[in-house]
């Protein structure tokens, strides 16, 4: 059931087309954040989510390290995060589920299934 | 009766003699025949092959003598020894040096003597080649010359000329062996079966950065970081062809340590020989720092073309399918069109970009097979599943045929994408209405695994080709199936990376089947072969010890 998500992505234009995609296609509320630290500080301030969607690969804080100082506190254990990824593949994909996310959708992803994708994810 | 004075050589001309290590051996057919053919030829009673020791003349072969030496003193070749030239003396009793000599006034009765000097390689006069005869004799040049001759055949017989120019052949042999070891750039250390090393050339030196003299004796574990000497010498005796595990004969990329405790990337490659009845472990190895930091910087290369590449058309592909889905609002038709031309190239092309950074880590044998025991049914049913919905859209069954119990070792993702990739070809080029079989069946030590089609064959001067990439039998195929013309290059890559075959077999008109092959796993009950200790894992760190590292890293980095 969607409800409140945190999109993090260094790439503007990506945000955009997810957004509108997981907003008008999805029915999510979408909150943006364009860097790890953004991530963090919308986590601290604009939670709480229910469900966060982080680029892997971005400058500074990746999405790996995103993911540890989240758990730290900023979210709560229960909220599902979703990897967004180039990588392809399928063994690359356990790998990064190892690393305490719910899933991982690849890009490009199309935006008339990334809600469903997403749902399938978080419906476990 | 005069003595013989001493050569000026004497010292030398003693050392020369020991040196040849003859003196009191038993009588040789080599010499003994020079004797019989010298006491034949001059048609004398005696003949002697004797050499002058410090106190005695000893003769290594006679004939007409049964003494094997007389005292020096009464030696008539003590005298022969001082000249180069031989010593002829026609009648004795006419010669005031040997005239009451007791060889010459009792036996052996000695009138006539020819001695020609018998030299060692060195030049110092061992002894002589002497005809000895009772009755006043004289000799004639031809005569002269032959004692020479006979004389020069001694001496080589003496010197034992074929052994030392055997020994000089080794000597140039192993000169030439050992510049080569020293000249090659890569470590050569060879240990024994006790782990200590043998020899060291100069490369395994400047790798290792240690004087050879500290290699040599030293354990050879040392070099190797984690390596310990127990678990490395059962390896030793594993088979090549058997075991991951194996070190003789297996190429393995593992960590070198220097002396100084650092660590760098050696590949390795150990072979043994048996030397003397006992093992000889010859390692060479390459310091490989500068191979794999080129590796790297090609991975990250295709890691960031492999994003920025994907990045932009994430955009592309995303915004257009809003579009095209409606989600901007309504769309004319022609637009609609348009706007779905734009979004299937779009695909094409990120598929395109995935194959090609595919089949260039394949090729590159940089990508990682994780290869556990997999069933073949398995396989089959999750390829099947995969492409059934494009089957369905094009009309087309799919069937499994996988005969019970087939089991691979295999890389599960690896092989169904290639199983993907072939079944989707099948399915394109399959007429409506028909059926695909999907097979896979045990044969000996190895599983075949088909998709067999009834679309329109393949020509038989086109079946290697398909394999190619870019590869197209018509031109105009890849444009209407759709397909990036990489699918079979990347299934090749795949199946040649698991140590399996792939080919295709066709009629043309009578549809066409691919086949590849992937090692069987012995099911249960079945013994594993013999080195094997469980699944083995490429691309994985060996067990601790030296072994395979069969590569690091690779591949894109996430983005």
């Amino acid at each position: 059931m969607p409800g409140r998500l945190l999109l993090v992505d260094d790439e503007d234009d990506i945000r955009a087309v997810a957004s509108v995609s997981l907003e008008r296609v999805g029915g999510w509320t979408i909150v943006q954040a364009s860097s790890g630290a953004a991530a963090i500080a919308a986590a601290q301030s604009d939670g709480p989510f229910d469900a966060v969607l982080l680029d892997f690969m971005m400058p500074e804080l990746d999405g790996p390290a995103t993911l540890s100082r989240l758990r730290q506190g900023p979210l709560s254990p229960d909220v599902p995060v979703v990897f967004l990824t180039a990588k392809v593949q399928a063994s690359d994909r356990a790998r990064l589920a190892g690393l305490g996310a719910a899933g991982v959708i690849a890009k490009p992803f199309d935006p008339m299934r990334l809600p469903d994708e997403l749902a399938r994810i978080l419906a476990g | 009766m005069r003595e013989a004075p001493l050569p000026d050589n004497e010292q030398a001309r003693l050392a020369a003699l020991r040196a040849l290590a003859i003196l009191d051996t038993p009588q040789e057919e080599r010499l003994d025949r020079i004797t019989r053919i010298a006491s034949a030829y001059f048609d004398v009673p005696i003949c002697l092959v004797s050499l002058v020791d410090e106190n005695r003349q000893w003769f290594k072969s006679c004939v007409g003598l049964e003494v094997r030496e007389t005292p020096r003193t009464v030696s008539f070749c003590a005298h022969a020894i001082l000249s180069d030239d031989a010593l002829v003396i026609s009648d004795s009793h006419a010669d005031e040096r040997f005239h009451d000599n007791p060889l010459v006034t009792g036996p052996p009765h000695v009138r006539f003597y020819a001695g020609q000097p018998l030299s060692a390689p060195g030049g110092e006069k061992l002894g002589t080649l002497c005809v000895i005869d009772h009755r006043p004799r004289r000799l004639d040049a031809a005569q002269l010359g032959c004692l020479r001759d006979l004389a020069a055949w001694t001496e080589n017989e003496l010197a034992n000329a074929e052994l030392a120019s055997a020994v000089g052949d080794l000597r140039e042999s192993e000169a030439r062996l050992r510049a080569i070891m020293e000249s090659v750039a890569e470590a050569i250390v060879t240990f024994g079966s006790d782990g200590r090393v043998l020899t060291a050339n100069p490369a395994a030196e400047a790798i290792f950065r240690v004087p050879a003299e500290r290699l040599v004796g030293g354990p050879v574990d040392s070099l190797i970081e984690g390596a310990d000497w127990t678990q490395i010498s059962r390896r030793l005796e594993l088979p090549a062809d058997e075991s991951e595990l194996a070190i003789v004969g297996r190429r393995q990329a593992v960590e070198g340590r220097r002396r100084d405790g650092s660590i760098f990337p050696l590949e390795l490659v150990v072979s043994e020989a048996p030397v003397h009845g006992s093992r000889l472990f010859i390692g060479v190895g390459q310091d490989i720092t500068e191979r794999t930091q080129s590796e790297r910087l090609k991975d990250e290369f295709i890691s960031i073309v492999g994003h920025e590449l994907r990045t932009p058309l994430t955009s592309i592909r995303g915004s257009l399918g809003l579009i095209a889905g409606g989600v901007m609002g309504e769309l004319a038709p022609e637009v609609r069109e348009m706007l779905g031309l734009a979004v299937d190239n779009a695909d094409r092309l990120g598929r395109l970009i995935n194959d090609i950074l595919d089949i260039e880590r394949m090729q590159s044998g940089r990508a990682e097979l994780s290869c556990v025991p997999l069933p073949a049914n398995g396989l089959v049913a999750d390829s099947i599943r995969i492409v059934q919905p494009i089957a369905d859209e094009c009309e087309v069954t799919l069937s499994a045929e996988v005969s019970p119990g087939a089991t691979v070792t295999a890389d599960a993702d690896r092989i169904v994408q290639t199983l993907t990739n072939l079944i989707n070809n099948a399915v394109k080029f399959a007429p409506a209405r028909t059926s695909i079989a999907v097979g896979a069946e045990r044969t000996g030590d190895e599983v075949v695994f088909s998709v067999r089609d009834s679309g329109r064959g393949i020509p038989a001067d086109e079946l290697d080709l398909v394999f190619e990439r870019f590869h197209q039998v018509d031109a105009s195929d890849a444009r209407e199936k759709g397909g990036t013309g990489l699918g079979l290059a990347i299934a090749r890559s795949i199946v040649e990376q698991h140590g399996g075959r792939i080919w295709a077999e066709s009629r043309e008109g009578q549809g066409a089947t691919f086949c590849f092959t992937l090692p069987a796993c012995p099911s249960e009950g079945e013994p594993a072969p013999a080195g094997t200790e469980g699944p083995a894992r490429v691309g994985e760190p060996a067990p601790a010890g030296t072994a395979g590292r069969a590569r690091v890293g690779g591949g894109e980095a996430g983005a």
